[in-house]
């Protein structure tokens, strides 16, 4: 029986892996302050019609992101985690939405200077840059001391992606 | 529309009447009055006031559909892993910090057994770690085909890059392991069965070492037992001291009651035996008390025949785990690996497979590099220092040799010169090589077990030491690799046929070689080991007599073991030229030869720290 992880400080990292054949799957990984998974929790893929595309236009992707896949991955976590980080720029609208923990997209030098408010970018250590709303950068500072062992922030997100394939290789096995 | 009459008083009646029908049917437009005044006769009419019919078009009205979008669903699936909230490590005393830094400074291009590079791992403090100290390359650790449960398959792939572990947080090395290094431990980790089979030189032990390190530091596994030939017993501890500096260990040796105790002891979870032992406490093992998480054997062609006893005992050692050391898993036949895997899966292989079966059904099980294939990653030299204990007859000369010699430099007080410390020096030297009495040689033993791996893979090495007698005294124990000879003592006539038998002779393993022997032309780069079987005053010969095998167009890294009797006159010697070697590179270019080359007179007093009355014996001695 796995130990309950609720006094263990934990990150949680969201991302989203699409392919044309088997279509939207959302990944949800857990990891303590050595970076050692705690938990980890995907969708089944999801298949949105024609019909949605082109109703949601322009929003097909961000109501995919914040409204479809995100939400019962994050219902599901056991731990709560101190931070949310991700690559996804559509997961920042979360934060006011009912999420109360910080919410950061993660972005190398280069896209950081793409977008506008460099202003609340709180540097890594390692390499990059954490995305977060005005107002939070302190409190995402300290959450980040406590993860000097997390050395590269956007590793977790490969991490993710590897393990939605091998779900799905082995859920492919199975039907076979 | 109707017309009346012919003259004048035509009337023409025009009635139009347009319905335009709206899709409820209403009027959209009244209908049309149109006043008409003509005659046919061009007289002028009186107007007339059109009527309009109303024409419907019967149309359906248009269908409405409703497009309603389905809510997606969304399903999910999660997993817990059993993760412990912290490795269970103690941080290393300050005093292991130290060994650990000279243990990886003092080597330029090497450690024993690991092929490592010197480079010292940068432990950076928190937030100064740059992108470009970033590993590029990244090791992750695979799940093997035997686990099919996707939780315990998902828990291999989400641990992070090995990579990451090592030099950070709790995981601390002496130097960067190379890459096929950080494979062969993410092979090893999430195993319960396995063979390492790596070429020699290509550190088959650190990689153990650090697998074992990483298991129980997570907590998957609390006890380890290490099975090895006896020889190679202090090499493993000197490994272990080195690459998991907060482990401790135990050696089962002593008597009957001291070693049911070690057996038992819980205090160390690694545990070391050697082969022989095994058969002693035999029933100890077998009678189910002891339990062990893991069990390695080191040398495991040991075991390759099932019936022997040795054999028979490993496999009913009781354990979860069970890996594989061997440079050689097939020295004759599959045969060999069938009874490998007796121990690490029984039932597993069968004589009766045929090549092709066996090779499908063992190979998630076996890991093997050769030097050729991660040649792009190691260094041309890799040198390894084999620090060996002396046997019991040898250290029983040796101490009583030293003690006697010490006492006669002393009585020769201002008599004394250097010639007498270099005679006495030579005199211990020959003892670490071989027992006067006895000739019992813990050198030769190694030397003996690293060269049937050698030969299994049908490599070729070459012996130095500086007497004639000791190659003449190693010979016999290496008939079965048909070594030859070059020395002074061979006519200088057949010397030639010599390097040519050694060259051309597949079966010719082994060359035994004086250091002074041989010329600048001899050339030997076909070999790629190199046993230093006693160490020469002066590096720069030792350097010469190893670049008779590591030449330009040599086929691949050459291997140096370096053999010094621990504890002894060799390795103090050792330490001043090394240390003197460090000096002399961080002054000069490598490529010069400079006044570091031999041991000078206060070093060579220096080794016996001997003194008079007056004060130390120096070099103002005759």
């Amino acid at each position: 029986m796995p130990q309950s992880h609720l006094a263990v400080p934990a990150v949680g990292f969201l991302t989203v892996a699409q392919s044309d054949s088997l279509g939207w799957t959302g990944g949800y990984l857990l990891l303590n302050s050595q970076g050692r998974p705690l938990e980890f929790h995907c969708t089944l893929p999801v298949r949105p019609s024609r019909a949605h595309e082109i109703l949601y236009g322009r929003t097909f992707r961000s109501h995919l992101i914040q409204d479809v896949l995100a939400p019962p991955l994050l219902r599901q976590g056991k731990t709560p985690p101190l931070l949310l980080c991700t690559d996804l720029e559509e997961l920042l609208g979360f934060e006011g939405a009912g999420i109360e923990i910080p919410v950061g997209q993660i972005l190398d030098g280069s896209s950081l200077q793409a977008t506008c408010d460099q202003a609340c970018a709180v540097p890594l250590p390692s390499a990059g840059f954490l995305r977060v709303f005005p107002g939070r950068e302190d409190q995402v500072r300290s959450i980040i001391d406590q993860f000097r062992d997390l050395v590269d922030w956007s590793e977790p997100l490969m991490r993710i992606r590897e393990a939605i394939r091998e779900a799905q290789s082995h859920a492919v096995l199975r039907a076979a | 529309m109707e017309t009346e009459g012919e003259c004048g008083a035509e009337r023409t009646n025009q009635s139009v009447q347009a319905v335009a029908g709206g899709h409820d049917g209403n009027l959209l437009s009244p209908p049309l009055a149109v006043g008409v005044a003509f005659s046919w006769l061009g007289k002028t009419c009186e107007r007339t006031t059109p009527t309009v019919q109303e024409v419907v078009f019967q149309a359906s009205p248009p269908r409405v559909l409703p497009v309603s979008l389905a809510p997606l669903q969304v399903k999910t699936v999660g997993f817990q892993f059993p993760e412990s909230p912290s490795w269970r490590v103690k941080k290393a005393s300050p005093a292991s910090a130290s060994e650990i830094a000279e243990a990886a400074s003092g080597n330029r291009l090497g450690s024993v057994d690991t092929g490592v590079r010197c480079s010292a791992m940068a432990s950076e403090p928190s937030g100064a770690i740059s992108e470009q100290s970033l590993p590029k390359r990244l090791t992750r650790i695979r799940p093997p085909q035997e686990v099919v449960k996707l939780q315990d398959r998902l828990y291999f792939l989400l641990q992070p890059p090995l990579e990451h572990m090592v030099g950070m947080g709790e995981l601390t090395f002496p130097v960067t392991p190379f890459a096929h290094q950080f494979d062969g431990i993410a092979f090893l980790f999430p195993r319960y069965a396995a063979i390492l089979a790596d070429e020699m030189g290509l550190g088959k032990t650190m990689q153990a070492i650090t697998a074992m390190r990483m298991l129980l530091c997570s907590g998957e596994i609390r006890n380890i037992l290490l099975v090895c030939p006896k020889p190679l017993v202090s090499n493993w501890q000197r490994e272990l001291r080195v690459w998991a500096p907060e482990i401790p260990i135990a050696v089962i040796e002593g008597d009957s009651l001291r070693r049911q105790w070690l057996w038992r002891n819980p205090a160390a979870p690694i545990k070391i035996a050697n082969y022989e032992l095994l058969m002693r406490d035999r029933e100890l093992l077998n009678s189910g008390e002891i339990h062990f998480d893991l069990v390695t054997l080191d040398e495991a062609q040991r075991i390759k025949n099932r019936n022997s006893a040795t054999s028979e005992i490993v496999r009913g050692i009781p354990r979860t785990r069970s890996w594989a050391l061997t440079g050689t898993p097939i020295e004759n036949s599959p045969e060999d690996l069938v009874g490998i895997f007796e121990f690490l899966s029984p039932g597993f292989l069968s004589s009766e497979m045929n090549l092709r079966s066996i090779a499908q059904a063992a190979g998630d099980y076996i890991l093997r590099r050769t030097k050729d294939k991660v040649l792009k990653d190691m260094p041309p030299k890799m040198f390894r220092d084999a620090e060996i204990e002396l046997t019991a007859e040898q250290w029983a000369s040796y101490q009583m040799a030293e003690k006697e010699g010490i006492v006669q430099l002393r009585e020769l007080e201002e008599e004394l010169t250097i010639q007498h410390v270099f005679e006495l020096v030579l005199r211990l030297k020959q003892i670490c090589n071989f027992d006067p009495a006895t000739g019992a040689s813990s050198k030769l033993e190694r030397l003996v077990a690293d060269m049937e791996e050698i030969a299994a893979s049908g490599q070729k090495a070459i012996v130095f030491s500086q007497w004639v007698s000791s190659l003449q005294q190693i010979r016999p124990a290496l008939e079965p690799f048909q070594p030859v000879e070059y020395h002074g003592r061979i006519p200088q006539h057949r010397r030639d046929q010599v390097i040519d038998r050694f060259r051309d002779d597949p079966d010719c393993h082994v060359i035994l070689m004086s250091y002074g022997a041989g010329s600048v032309g001899l050339n030997l780069q076909f070999s790629q080991y190199v046993f230093l079987f006693d160490r020469w005053w002066n590096p720069a010969v030792e350097d010469q007599a190893i670049n008779r095998a590591h030449r330009i167009g040599a086929t691949g890294p050459v291997t140096i073991t370096r053999m010094l009797a621990a504890n002894t006159i060799e390795q103090r010697i050792a330490e001043v030229l090394e240390s003197k070697r460090q000096m002399f590179e961080a002054i000069f270019s490598a490529a010069q030869v400079g006044p570091a080359g031999g041991l000078t007179r206060d070093e060579i007093f220096g080794l016996f720290n001997l003194r008079t009355p007056q004060g130390p014996i120096s070099s103002s001695a005759a």
